[in-house]
């Protein structure tokens, strides 16, 4: 695959205090990059710094080998950008936000015309183009946040957490307008704190912690990374089994009790569920339910970065 | 230059269709001479009036506050997020605070053109027949080296909410001392000295010279003086400016 962005020894620092601290990546022709981290991990800062509105002390940022600051506009001119906060006017019409941003890209006449039918019906939102702004809910106004960004056809369009505070329809919507435009050839660099949406929309996934990249790859090659299963067992009465029994069991690495409940950590790839059955049974202990939980993204960070994505 | 445009209008549109903005614009001014017209009449003469007096410091003080609208549309919280995007999209870094200056300067000269119009119907005050044009000139001219002063204080203390605190210090102390709210030999000598240096002081001057003297003279060093600083501010604003501080 062909590399369209490639940002190599990035650093940046406010101040005295780095917040970004070399870090390298590229984003790749076609792809849906998703960048993964939790509030502070300095996922805005490098987006603010790849869409040209940020400054940055070292490294470097090229765009189809050619750095950057060599030819900002040109560059820009590439580029979509979905800021995280309603950047819209709330006076105006759906269709005089998208035509006013199109026209910063140079987009007039009958090809501003189409931009903005374009951006407009792939947010589902060409039936309101003639409603004020201030009149939309949450949802539309985060589409129409998007459709802003995409009139005039970027190469690379860059969202950072398009999809914040919105219900699920909306929310849906959208992820289906990403996966549209990615079908199209759009190349997307995506900014969540829900790994529901990552695990439904990411070509690949780079995971950011306190401005360092802490994994990267796709959501299976991290998966697979990841060798554990959590087997979570209701049981009858926890005070009469000892957790050094399970130990005993292949597998298995660690286990806690907790109330009425027996909580094992397995490798994966091990089937051991019958054995630990087995073993309760001789226990004498009454099974009320059985969840087994594989590796996700969510416990891929936890294990990462010892704090949950919310955090 | 479309792109320009495009923001130029965007800018002075959201400026025009902003109620609150227009009501200030237009009452300021009146409200001002109409109270410190009525409430000091018996000082000034039948010739001479208090409105007269008030009408053209207190529309050069309003001219004034053209700072306070450039320093809103520049940074304010609302318009902050779609300026945002406006830094995102490909278009020289200059437009921005080009842009915010030439709206404010549009929409103050619109709303302080017809408040002085209304200002002259109600209280029949003079500013000038015979060299109308010019003093309108030296009012406008006010009018861009504010809208200008605005733009440089946000660009300087990247926060619309500071730059106003230190406008309204400045614009009240500049008016005073130019001696737009009471007479400045009230004060004494020395703040007179001090008077004779302020370019507003100097507009005030030259417009009542020209009002009442028929004397032009100082019209074109003061207007020059007004556009020569302005382009000083603009340039300064325009170096000073980064993207970034809407990021």
């Amino acid at each position: 695959m062909k590399s369209l962005i490639e940002v190599k020894n990035l650093a940046k620092s406010y101040k005295d205090k780095q917040v970004i601290h070399g870090i390298s990546f590229a984003i790749y022709e076609g792809e849906i990059l998703c960048l993964l981290g939790p509030n502070g991990a300095s996922k805005s800062t490098t987006i603010n710094i790849l869409c040209g509105a940020l400054g940055y002390d070292a490294g470097e940022v090229t765009c189809n080998g050619v750095p950057i600051d060599q030819n900002l506009q040109g560059f820009k001119q590439q580029l979509g950008v979905v800021p995280q906060d309603l950047a819209l006017y709330e006076d105006l019409t759906a269709e005089k936000n998208v035509q006013f941003f199109a026209s910063l890209y140079g987009l007039k006449g009958q090809e501003l015309e189409a931009g903005v039918a374009f951006a407009l019906t792939s947010v589902g939102l060409n039936e309101h183009r003639k409603e004020k702004v201030a009149t939309f809910s949450g949802g539309m106004k985060r589409r129409l946040n998007i459709a802003c960004a995409i009139a005039h056809r970027p190469a690379l369009l860059i969202m950072d957490e398009p999809t914040v505070g919105i219900d699920p329809q909306s929310r849906n919507h959208i992820l289906n307008a990403i996966k549209k435009m990615q079908l199209k050839g759009m190349t997307v660099l995506y900014t969540t704190h829900y790994m529901e949406e990552v695990e439904e929309i990411s070509s690949r996934i780079i995971i950011m912690d306190h401005g360092r990249i802490i994994a990267e790859g796709t959501k299976e090659a991290l998966k697979e990374k990841n060798d554990e299963r959590k087997i979570t067992i209701e049981i009858s009465d926890s005070s009469e089994i000892s957790a050094d029994a399970f130990y005993q069991i292949e597998g298995v690495k660690e286990v806690s009790l907790n109330e009425d409940e027996l909580m094992i950590t397995s490798i994966k790839g091990i089937e051991n569920l019958d054995h630990i059955i087995a073993k309760l049974i001789r226990l004498r202990q009454k099974i009320q339910n059985i969840v087994v939980q594989e590796a996700n993204l969510e416990t891929i960070f936890l294990d990462l970065t010892g704090r949950s994505l919310r955090d | 230059m479309y792109r320009l445009v495009r923001i130029i209008q965007r800018d002075t549109l959201n400026l025009l269709t902003n109620p609150m903005w227009i009501f200030f614009s237009l009452m300021f001014p009146l409200l001002l001479v109409a109270i410190l017209g009525f409430l000091t009449e018996g000082l000034y003469g039948d010739y001479f009036t208090s409105y007269d007096y008030y009408g053209v410091t207190f529309m050069l003080f309003s001219a004034m506050y053209a700072a306070t609208f450039s320093a809103n549309s520049f940074m304010e919280e609302k318009i902050k997020q779609a300026n945002l995007r406006i830094v995102y999209s490909p278009i020289r870094n200059w437009f921005i605070p080009f842009s915010k200056i030439v709206a404010t300067f549009i929409f103050t000269t619109i709303f302080y053109t017809i408040a002085a119009v209304i200002c002259h119907l109600l209280f029949h005050i003079r500013f000038g027949s015979e060299n109308l044009l010019q003093i309108w000139l030296l009012f406008i001219g006010m009018n861009l080296l504010f809208s200008c002063i605005g733009v440089l204080m946000c660009c300087i203390f990247k926060s619309e909410g500071v730059a106003n605190q230190i406008l309204s210090i400045l614009t009240a102390a500049l008016a005073m001392l130019s001696g737009f709210i009471f007479p400045i030999a009230n004060l004494g000598e020395s703040f007179v000295k001090i008077s004779r240096w302020l370019p507003t002081a100097k507009v005030a001057q030259a417009v009542f010279e020209m009002i009442y003297d028929q004397n032009t003279a100082s019209f074109f060093p003061v207007f020059s003086l007004l556009l020569i600083g302005s382009i000083l501010i603009l340039g300064l604003s325009i170096i000073l400016f980064r993207g970034e501080e809407y990021v």
